[in-house]
């Protein structure tokens, strides 16, 4: 049982980063980033490509962080100049065009055969192969990436995101130069989706394109939409709450004839409280109202 | 508040009661992670199905010593990380010896890892992947490996009479270990490989390589390729005028190559795992499977599922209930197994070998040929 608790308590802190960035970009910036899921799989692909290839755990982990990073920047460029809901339609279309890369460039990616045996990490020689090993040393790192996270908020960088979030004229108008602050937010985004991403990686120790698509972005945005209202600590709350959720679905003593419904039914909850949150509380359900004039 | 806590308590002591009363000591439980939602749903409730029908006949036949087998299913969800939880609970919370694995290859492999370095069997029925061969000692799979396909199409080339080839091969593991099984089964035959020939995946264009096929003039040529680059090739290939008996494997087995590539294809011969549907094993599955299901169509690879359940009573019958005992005891029960799916020794990977039957495109359809 012990094991099976660490293994949830480590999927959660893999999705915690994942799920913090995309907090970061709509619940700080007003990004509606729906293609965050795809610098995830980048620095999967890129960590697991290059320690099959030699490379220690370490150099590859700031090799892909800095590649997703690369990626962020260049579609960042064109695509942050659009507003609102079209840039989070290029964004899903770019996390769509990501996923057909992995699937079809399969020289590189091994297309839909995945990648197998990807090494376990290892942290200055000290190797990293048994859960609770994974938990601390995981642990460790989202411990580190909250910490920044909570510090990036606080900060008058912070107070900027807050102010394109809630009003991106007003902001502009005070001097601010908007594009390059939203780069900024998704850049710092995308690099805690790609630890996450390396991470899932490393852990799983075997990725393939079915990895990587939509519904990770929606598992993220769901996270976000629940607890993002109470910020950081919210999002890893709402974390742990919605993967303990999933899970817990299994120890209910359920007919077999319903089992099949669980997971729909989970997928149609999820829905319904995504809808209830944002039908109740509209554009002002991340605004909070007490940092800058009411608008 | 206190209501609350009256609510909580009454559904923690009620899971609880539930749980405790659902864990009766007279069964030997073994795992099973399907896809039972999800994209795969389809499929995986066909699993199920069959892996219910097996075991629903062993205890029927008394069990296994007098035990009765029961799975627990756990939902996949057709995705690599629902597959790797499942897969955790079963063997940390249920303490299962043995698993049935997920269908497609990439949950597969996603839960291989885990099953190896635990000590649990995991066993397939539907993964066809040659990374799978590879997987570990605590791997089976009662499906066969796409590799194996290679001396299905040697012993064809052979059939058909022709001794001097060309293979023309897509270059990716699959393509590349299908070609190494081929040339190494048909030269053991005493054919002649005339040239080797890789290509990649998703060109427009493949008139190189089929040109250098041209120059050769073979009376047959070997393509091992997939549908929608295979459509590609032997359309250039007929406009390029090359006059040839082209011979494939499975994979472009598809209407889909006939709508692309239309009479391009007209005469292409191909082989397929395939197993006998005349045997008294197959007649019995039948008949089991309308006495349970009535007139529910069999699915995809309930074959397959049914004698892995079955191959696994016998292992469980003969070597107790501990994953090791379980891991020797398939290699035994195995020998000489002839299952509905046709003969299912393991080999030292835990693989199995198959039967292939023979395509052909005849009239823009696909027929089998005898």
């Amino acid at each position: 049982m012990t094991n099976y608790l660490l293994h949830i308590l480590i999927v959660c802190e893999i999705i915690i980063p994942f799920a913090l960035g995309l907090q970061l970009e709509i619940g700080e910036t007003g990004l509606y980033n729906f293609g965050h899921v795809a610098f995830f799989g980048i620095s999967a692909y890129a960590s697991a490509l290059l320690t099959t290839h030699g490379i220690p755990f370490m150099g590859a982990l700031f090799a892909s962080l800095a590649l997703a990073g690369l990626f962020a920047w260049g579609v960042g460029y064109p695509i942050l100049r659009l507003r609102g809901d079209y840039f989070g339609l290029a964004m899903l279309g770019f996390a769509e065009i990501m996923r057909k890369i992995f699937l079809n460039e399969s020289w590189l990616t091994r297309g839909p055969m995945g990648i197998p045996g990807i090494p376990r990490p290892s942290f200055f020689g000290v190797p990293i192969h048994t859960l609770p090993r994974f938990a601390i040393f995981y642990g460790l790192f989202v411990i580190a990436a909250a910490f920044a996270v909570y510090h990036v908020t606080r900060s008058p960088l912070g107070r900027v995101f807050h102010a394109i979030r809630d009003d991106e004229y007003s902001a502009s108008a005070v001097g601010k130069d908007t594009f390059r602050f939203r780069r900024t937010s998704l850049l710092m985004g995308t690099l805690l989706a790609a630890l996450g991403g390396v991470f899932w990686a490393h852990y799983i120790t075997f990725i393939s394109p079915s990895d990587f698509t939509l519904n990770e972005t929606i598992l993220a945005l769901l996270i976000v939409v629940i607890g993002g209202r109470w910020g950081m600590a919210g999002t890893i709350l709402a974390t742990f709450f919605v993967i303990g959720f999933q899970e817990g679905l299994r120890f209910l003593p359920l007919p077999e004839s319903f089992g099949r419904l669980i997971a729909p039914m989970q997928q149609m909850f999820f829905g319904l409280v995504l809808v209830l949150i944002v039908l109740k509380r509209e554009k002002s359900w991340f605004h909070k109202g007490d940092r800058l004039a009411q608008g | 508040m206190k209501k609350i806590i009256v609510f909580v308590a009454i559904v923690v002591s009620a899971v609880l009661f539930l749980a405790q009363a659902g864990m009766s000591s007279g069964t030997i439980k073994i795992g099973a992670v399907q896809p039972l939602s999800g994209n795969l749903a389809v499929y995986g409730q066909g699993f199920k199905m069959a892996i219910d029908l097996a075991v629903d006949e062993i205890n029927a036949n008394g069990g296994i010593k007098g035990k009765k087998l029961e799975v627990i299913y756990e939902d996949g969800k057709g995705t690599a990380k629902d597959s790797v939880a499942a897969v955790r609970k079963l063997i940390d919370v249920d303490k299962v010896p043995v698993i049935l694995g997920p269908a497609a290859s990439t949950n597969f492999l996603a839960v291989a890892p885990i099953c190896e370095r635990a000590h649990v069997v995991l066993i397939g029925a539907e993964s066809a992947s040659p990374a799978i061969t590879k997987a570990g000692d605590y791997i089976f799979r009662v499906f066969p490996s796409d590799k194996l396909q290679g001396k299905g199409v040697a012993d064809l080339v052979i059939k058909l009479g022709y001794k001097k080839v060309p293979v023309l091969y897509i270059n990716n593991d699959w393509g590349k270990g299908l070609k190494d099984e081929f040339v190494k089964n048909f030269t053991k035959k005493g054919g002649k490989i005339l040239s080797e020939i890789p290509y990649d995946q998703g060109k427009t264009d493949y008139r190189a390589q089929l040109l250098k096929i041209k120059q050769l003039h073979p009376k047959a040529a070997v393509a091992l390729v997939y549908v929608k680059d295979g459509a590609v090739i032997f359309k250039q290939a007929y406009e390029l005028g090359i006059q040839t008996q082209w011979i494939t494997g499975s994979a472009a087995k598809s209407g889909k190559l006939i709508k692309l590539a239309g009479k391009a294809v007209e005469g292409l011969i191909g082989t397929y795992p395939n197993f006998s549907t005349t045997s008294p094993q197959y007649k019995h599955f039948v008949a089991l499977w309308k006495k349970k299901y009535g007139d529910k169509k069999i699915g995809i690879f309930a074959e397959y599922n049914y004698d892995m359940v079955h191959l696994v009573a016998k292992a469980i019958a003969k070597g107790g209930t501990t994953p090791d005992g379980i891991r020797k005891a398939l290699y035994e029960v195995s020998k000489g197994y002839k299952g509905v799916t046709g003969d299912k020794t393991f080999d030292a990977n835990g693989d199995v070998g198959s039967a292939y039957g023979v395509w052909m495109v005849k009239d823009g359809k696909i027929v089998t040929r005898k």
